[in-house]
């Protein structure tokens, strides 16, 4: 599904991931967090070649790595306090004052400071996405990867997710990649834009610019316009 | 059949994970605790109601067969035999495979499908030790506690049904049931309800661990669960009879 896709991060850089549905976008968040291995080639995150890397190695990489999911993956049977602090407790670090510390900052900081008590099932769609993004954050990562941070969100909520991640940039420093479709989104939240077609990157450029981007594909996607009738469309195995 | 061994090879990695992750239990006390209320406590009011009617159906049965050329009196004697060597682990495990094994299998489908186990993945939080490894042991260990509660309900289901249908005075049924008493019996019985809970944990478990595509994986994996879980029961039940009363007891 990926074929020679290399993407460097800087540091506090936010890069948006574009691209059709079925193009690879979660695939290759997917691999920097080890959920996914590669068949052949490298992975090197941190400097460290995690291609055919043991538990012991992911376990210390994921230290560093943190992901937010498309449908937030909260634990249904605990509480949003315990779905936050359950990675911190895990990692055998911090003593419970510690934990209670970064759990309350971190729904502090996603504004959701009075929901900790509450079930995952309580909260509305937008709600249970600012929790796993402090989830995430509450392990404090050198790098988040957002996977569809604002799919099925009405557009004002949509708007409180972008901000938030942008704020969360500028307060925390954080390194991302956000996994989109929403050209509103990646335009607010992206330094750099990269798009991905048929496994390989067909843009790597500022944000800004993409709109003027020389390849035409690129320019359909931005400007929302197919080419293609239905039956092509389905066809080519479209969804 | 190249799916049945590739599954059988999956299922014994799955075991072999568990076994390993086994000296780590200690950090997953909590979730092993509140897993052993699940199996255990949650269960008893379906195995109690099963036990009581599966003694009385017993003592019916035995006291039609016996009658003409046995003593009627035996009728303790024949229920609780059966009951402790065979119907108490086995109608127990049935019962669970059916209540515990699709929880177990419908929980962990779901968070399967909403992406909770790679969540926990990605949080560093080894999936099988946290999810599974409570699961199995917490069946392991409760389901020979409430076959223990099944064995003592069955016969004394037996015993209500000899006292008021049968009309023998108490004590004989009593005597006939600690005459003939033998620990091996009981023994052989927890065994096989310890296995049968391992069983019921690991399938539960397996299928769930594996399920793909939404409400509808997640429905197909409780039926496989349920199905597989006691199919193996059955299987294991005359293996173990052989191993149990011709080798070890």
């Amino acid at each position: 599904m990926l074929d020679g896709v290399d993407l460097d991060v800087a540091a506090g850089e936010t890069i948006v991931l574009l691209g059709r549905s079925g193009t690879g976008k979660s695939v290759f968040l997917k691999h920097v967090i080890g959920l996914v291995r590669a068949d052949a080639g490298t992975v090197e995150v941190f400097g460290t070649d995690v291609t055919r890397a043991d538990d012991a190695t992911w376990d210390r990489v994921r230290r560093d790595v943190a992901m937010v999911f498309q449908g937030a993956a909260l634990f249904d049977s605990m509480t949003v306090a315990e779905n936050i602090a359950l990675g911190l407790k895990h990692q055998r670090r911090f003593g419970r004052d510690e934990i209670a510390g970064r759990v309350e900052r971190a729904l502090t900081m996603v504004g959701l400071a009075d929901t900790a008590p509450a079930r995952p099932s309580a909260l509305s769609g937008g709600m249970r996405k600012r929790v796993g993004i402090a989830r995430a954050v509450a392990l404090e990562p050198r790098l988040l990867l957002y996977d569809e941070p604002t799919s099925g969100l009405d557009p004002v909520t949509s708007d409180v997710v972008n901000r938030l991640i942008r704020r969360l940039q500028k307060e925390l420093g954080v390194s991302s990649i956000v996994v989109t479709h929403d050209m509103a989104s990646a335009r607010f939240i992206g330094d750099r834009i990269v798009m991905l077609h048929e496994g390989r990157f067909i843009y790597d450029g500022p944000a800004d610019a993409i709109q003027h981007a020389p390849d035409d594909r690129v320019r359909r996607f931005v400007e929302g316009r197919s080419d293609e009738t239905v039956e092509g469309f389905a066809s080519a195995g479209g969804t | 059949m190249l799916a049945f061994l590739a599954d059988t090879g999956r299922v014994s990695l799955l075991l072999g994970r568990v076994l390993a992750g086994l000296p780590t239990c200690g950090r997953y006390a909590g979730e092993i605790t509140k897993q052993m209320y699940e199996v255990g406590v949650a269960s008893l009011p379906l195995v109690i109601l099963v036990a009581i009617f599966t003694g009385a159906v017993t003592a019916v049965q035995a006291a039609y067969q016996l009658e003409g050329m046995v003593p009627l009196r035996y009728v303790g004697s024949v229920v609780q035999k059966s009951v402790l060597i065979e119907l108490g682990p086995v109608l127990t495990a049935l019962v669970c495979g059916g209540r515990v094994g699709a929880s177990i299998a419908a929980e962990l489908g779901t968070m399967r499908v909403t992406e909770q186990i790679d969540a926990l993945e990605t949080m560093a939080i080894p999936p099988v030790r946290y999810l599974v490894l409570p699961r199995v042991l917490a069946t392991v260990v409760m389901l020979p506690v409430i076959t223990v509660f099944a064995d003592f309900l069955a016969v004394f289901g037996g015993w209500v049904v000899a006292y008021l249908a049968l009309g023998q005075p108490g004590t004989v049924y009593y005597e006939a049931v600690r005459n003939t008493f033998e620990p091996r019996d009981l023994y052989s019985g927890l065994t096989k309800a310890a296995v049968f809970g391992g069983v019921i944990g690991l399938m539960g478990s397996f299928y769930g661990f594996r399920t793909e595509g939404g409400a509808e994986g997640v429905g197909r994996a409780t039926t496989q669960a349920v199905v597989a879980s006691c199919i193996l029961v059955l299987v294991l039940d005359y293996v173990l009879a052989n191993l149990l009363f011709r080798v070890i007891f």
